[in-house]
């Protein structure tokens, strides 16, 4: 399998448009991306999560220069929070990565969550095959930290790692319950600050693991039975990146070994197409309404309680599945 | 007329008072300073009741002033900062304002010399990044033979060479050394000031080394003149920054208090004697545009500093003052109606001389445009020429002291600075406040602040937002030749042919070893650097070093 | 395009110690709606890579200290060679206005004096992005040669 080749302009421009045309939802993206899935599937997806503040863009950027320092390629989606109130937003997180901003092999783009819409998750998810298909070894996804879109990113990555600092307690009650339990890597960073230690060992429920021929802390072992192991690292200073790195890797080959990875990755596009659909079918719809009178006069029934939501629903499907009998009896006859 | 009389007089005439402003006073407008402080129309012998009043200058607390009679023995310097093109051009300068009649105390020259912002941030004038920026808004100074030329033919007993550096703060005193060294004097009677001004990163807009390590860096300066080069001036504590960066008068004062106070520690915890190093850290502080609040500020400065020098250890008053430059805005000029921006500037000179400043920068008024023509440069200098020889200003110290209004309010912005500065230490100083972030926000959100009130007009700008001329401006600012820029790398790269490049790059690997054991908490940086400087190493050479070792970090 | 969320990267020199502008700007567009890539950057080319791959609509350039022509120079073919048509340059900052013309006549779209209200910007960036292209200043350039 090999990357797609943009014939025409530079990869970065390609990508880049590519990324744009997806996030505004046109036509033209669809037909492009629907000739780059071919070539997906190399990457590992790394997404990187945790609390406001645990400075996970530091340590993206931190990992971004292990990657490149062991020859990877690197693609990096970065989201940030919009404002509710003017939909404006400041992304900071590639400014933090500066010192990759001439290194052709990294490419950074940075997403405003723009609400609780929804449409973020599956930017972001044709982002990374854009990515990989364009011959990105890794692909780390840093989120905001907070809310549903943490979980989204958690379905969609290979690996996560759940980046927490030193009296991360009070923080970690501001994220999404369940949030704990995605991390395949625990990361206290900022370990050079106090407490970071004790902090560490409050997260261990478990005998420490050997992972190749070095032991770590281990949090637990997750339903995959893999032991998440705890790692210090002070992104800052650049410490504990090996470590960082070598057991997200190691991850990455305990899903090969385990026939994990083409189950996540199954996983991924089942969900992903029924998103696609759900919001296709919605679309289309929704297309239709505005110009069909006698389907706005239906859900003007609807409106008015003249027919109740739960058995409008009902009709449609009904009317759906006729719809298909009628065409698979065409068909046979 | 004694004490109780005279209240029971400003009582009767306080009723009179009262009736006398009846009809109109529900219709007047709250008004506050800068920082929000609140500032009524009258103010009477009632708001300084419990205030000390009873000090004088030069003596402690000092908030009327660092000498018993002010300016009479040693009026303020005027330090115009200036600076541009290669070394050849900024003699040039340096000539012309000595004959301008710009000194310093008894006579001496003084020369607040900016390098351009690629030497300040440690890259030499060929680096990709310096494109551009060489020589522009600074001199570019990268070895050890543009120091030599800067400091030919002045005597070193007599000349103060301010160097506004950045991060090279370090590698530039290495230079200066180098060169005093090469003229055969030594650098012991070096006289000056190094920025060494780390904790600015707090709110400027650059990355910087790791808290710990700048910190460190800190105090190794300091620590090497306090045994090497007694008259220096070894770090500055930079309130103005602060100021520009969109801190309002109050939070300049209590985080620039906090600075100090971080800086003092960081001497103390390398096992510095108190009366050994904090009486040669000063002050560049700002001025705004509310001419009373600043002086407020400044006599508050004097006291706050003084107490915290005391509870640290110092014994000696003098090394107790807070010795204060002062930078009149370069924020609150206008672009619109340039000339406008010398009254604005000549009020804030005014507030710094009536604040006791030891020294004055006084912008010129097409900084907001950009380099200062000679004209305009000229013109500052001669606004606080005009100040200190026509106006009587310095005659008399701290001439608005026992004044209801100064008194109150420097005893408001002492009490509200120091309920900051708690704030502050409880979470764990400055240093914390930079590492975190949390004085950046401050900051940072005080400007957002700002920024409204000029959007609303409820801060009037005149020009801005008052009065707006909607006429395009032909001003013509100095233009610092391009071609400068590559003269300077010319120079850079004979430089660089004279040298012996294997004496360099191993002076360079021992400097890396000795940052490396330094970081780990050995032995001294500033010999090796000296050393390095001698042997042909760069600015930019040496910071890259420096880099490589103590972290280049963008804080939070 | 007002419906569409607009994308700007506020680009900043790295080692220019003066931020209070920039940043500011940065949160007035972001309290205008648009979505800000805050950037500071080394080199011309630092910039346009971050021009592309984030295939922002608009690049909003903050000088203060000089170098505002040679930067403007260089940026604009470097743009024009990596395929970057579409976009809307804002410069603003501490340059001369006497400058504002030669800057527009290498391709800058408008250029803006410090201290002004951020809607200022903000309106002249909704009303002009997607209207205005590079290789249409570039014309200009050459028509007023």
């Amino acid at each position: 399998m090999k990357p797609f080749v943009a014939t025409t302009e530079h990869p970065d421009r390609a990508i880049s448009r590519l990324i744009s045309l997806l996030e505004r939802g046109q036509q033209e993206g669809v037909q492009r991306i629907k000739k780059l899935y071919p070539h997906c599937g190399r990457a590992h997806v790394i997404g990187i999560t945790g609390p406001p503040g645990s400075g996970k863009s530091c340590l993206v950027s931190a990992l971004i220069g292990a990657f490149r320092a062991r020859g990877k390629s690197v693609g990096v989606l970065a989201v940030d929070p919009s404002s509710p109130f003017t939909g404006g937003a400041i992304l900071g997180d590639r400014d933090r990565m500066g010192a990759f901003a001439a290194d052709p092999e990294v490419f950074i783009r940075s997403f405003a969550t723009r609400g609780s819409s929804g449409g973020l998750a599956a930017v972001v998810n044709d982002a990374v095959d854009v990515l990989d298909a364009f011959g990105k070894e890794v692909i780390l996804v840093e989120t905001v930290g907070v809310g549903q879109i943490e979980l989204d990113i958690a379905q969609l990555a290979h690996t996560v790692l759940l980046v927490l600092v030193p009296g991360y307690g009070d923080s970690l009650q501001a994220m999404k319950a369940g949030i704990m339990e995605i991390g395949d890597v625990l990361v206290m960073n900022k370990a050079d600050q106090p407490g970071a230690d004790r902090a560490v060992n409050d997260l261990c429920f478990q005998h420490p693991l050997k992972f190749g021929a070095t032991e770590y802390k281990c949090s637990r072992y997750n339903a995959q039975h893999w032991g998440v192991p705890v790692v210090k690292t002070c992104a800052l200073k650049n410490t504990g990146l090996d470590d960082l790195v070598f057991l997200a890797s190691e991850h990455y080959a305990f899903l090969q070994r385990q026939d994990l990875l083409s189950e996540k990755n199954r996983q991924r596009r089942k969900k992903q197409f029924l998103d696609i659909l759900s919001h296709s079918i919605r679309n289309s719809f929704l297309t239709v309404l505005k110009t069909d009178p006698d389907l706005q006069r239906w859900t003007s029934k609807i409106e008015t309680l003249d027919i109740d939501p739960y058995t409008a629903a009902e009709k449609v499907i009904q009317f759906i599945q006729f719809a298909r009998e009628a065409a698979v009896n065409t068909k046979h006859s | 007329m004694d004490y109780e009389d005279n209240y029971k007089n400003l009582a009767t005439a306080k009723v009179e008072w009262e009736k006398a402003r009846s009809k109109y006073v529900d219709k007047l407008k709250e008004k506050e300073t800068l920082s929000g402080l609140p500032v009524k129309t009258v103010y009477t012998p009632e708001d300084t009741q419990g205030l000390e009043l009873g000090t004088m200058p030069g003596v402690y607390p000092f908030t009327r002033g660092l000498y018993p009679d002010g300016y009479a023995l040693t009026p303020w310097m005027q330090q115009m900062v200036f600076g541009y093109g290669t070394v050849d051009e900024t003699r040039q300068k340096m000539e012309s304002l000595v004959n301008l009649g710009m000194e310093g105390h008894f006579g001496n020259k003084v020369f607040n010399i900016v390098l351009d912002i690629p030497s300040m941030y440690g890259i030499d004038s060929d680096h990709p990044e310096a494109e551009g920026n060489v020589g522009q808004c600074g001199v570019t100074l990268c070895t050890v033979e543009d120091y030599d030329q800067l400091i030919q033919g002045w005597d070193l007993k007599t000349t103060n060479f301010s160097l506004i550096t950045g991060d090279n703060c370090l590698p530039a005193l290495a230079l200066i050394s180098a060169a005093a060294i090469r003229r055969g004097d030594g650098y012991g009677v070096l006289r000056g000031n190094s920025m060494n001004w780390y904790p600015r990163t707090a709110v400027q807009d650059i990355p910087s080394w790791e808290p710990k390590n700048g910190y460190a860096l800190i105090t190794e300066l300091i620590r090497f003149c306090s045994q090497n080069i007694p008259a220096w001036n070894t770090a500055n504590i930079f309130m103005y920054g602060l100021s520009e960066a969109g801190a309002t008068p109050l939070q300049e004062l209590a985080y620039g208090m906090s600075w100090g106070k971080s800086v003092i520690d960081a001497g103390l915890r390398a096992g510095l004697e108190p009366d050994a190093f904090i009486g040669r850290l000063g002050f560049q502080i700002g001025c705004q545009s509310h001419f009373f609040e600043e002086v407020a500020k400044f006599r508050a400065v004097r006291k706050m500093w003084a107490k915290l020098c005391r509870d640290a250890g110092v014994v000696k008053p003098y090394n107790m003052h807070a010795r204060f430059h002062c930078h009149t805005s370069g924020n609150v000029l206008t672009a619109q109606e340039p000339l406008n921006n010398t009254a604005r500037v000549t009020m804030q000179v005014m507030a710094a001389v009536m604040g006791g400043a030891q020294s004055i920068h006084a912008c010129s008024f097409d900084e907001s445009i950009g380099i200062p023509t000679e004209l305009s440069h000229r013109t500052a200098l001669r606004t606080q020429q005009i100040m200190m020889y026509e106006s009587g200003l310095r005659d008399v110290a701290d001439p608005l002291a026992g004044s209801y209004y100064v008194e109150c309010l420097t005893d408001q912005m002492e009490k509200a600075a120091w309920q900051i500065f708690n704030e502050l230490e409880e979470r764990g100083g400055y240093q914390q406040g930079l590492a975190d972030g949390s004085i950046k926000r401050a900051i940072d959100h005080s400007a957002y602040i700002t920024k409204q009130k000029i959007k609303t007009g409820k801060q009037p700008v005149v020009g801005l937002n008052k009065f707006v001329l909607n006429e395009k401006a032909d001003y013509e600012p100095f233009r610092v030749d391009l071609s400068l820029e590559r003269k300077a790398i010319e120079r850079l790269n004979a430089f660089r042919q004279k040298r012996s490049q294997k004496d360099v790059e191993q002076a360079l690997a021992t400097v890396k070893n000795a940052c490396l054991a330094f970081r780990d908490g050995s032995g001294e940086l500033m010999p090796v650097l000296i050393e390095a400087a001698l042997k042909g190493a760069t600015n930019g050479e040496m910071c890259e070093v420096m880099r490589g070792v103590f972290g280049w970090v963008v804080t939070e | 395009m007002s419906e569409q969320h607009i994308k700007v990267l506020v680009a900043k020199k790295k080692i220019d110690v003066h931020g209070r502008g920039s940043k500011l700007i940065a949160q007035e567009l972001r309290d205008a709606g648009m979505e800000v890539v805050y950037f500071r950057f080394g080199t011309v080319d630092d910039i346009v890579n971050a021009v592309v791959q984030e295939d922002v609509d608009v690049l909003a350039l903050s000088i203060f200290t000089s170098g505002h022509l040679a930067i403007t120079q260089k940026l604009i073919p470097a743009l024009k060679a990596r395929g970057v048509d579409d976009l809307l340059l804002v410069m603003g900052g501490c340059i001369p206005e006497v400058d504002f013309d030669a800057l527009r006549g290498l391709g800058a779209h408008e250029v803006f004096l410090p201290g002004l209200p951020g809607e200022v910007v903000a309106d002249y960036i909704k009303q002009n992005v997607g209207k205005r292209s590079l290789a249409e200043t570039g014309k200009l350039a050459a028509a007023a040669q």
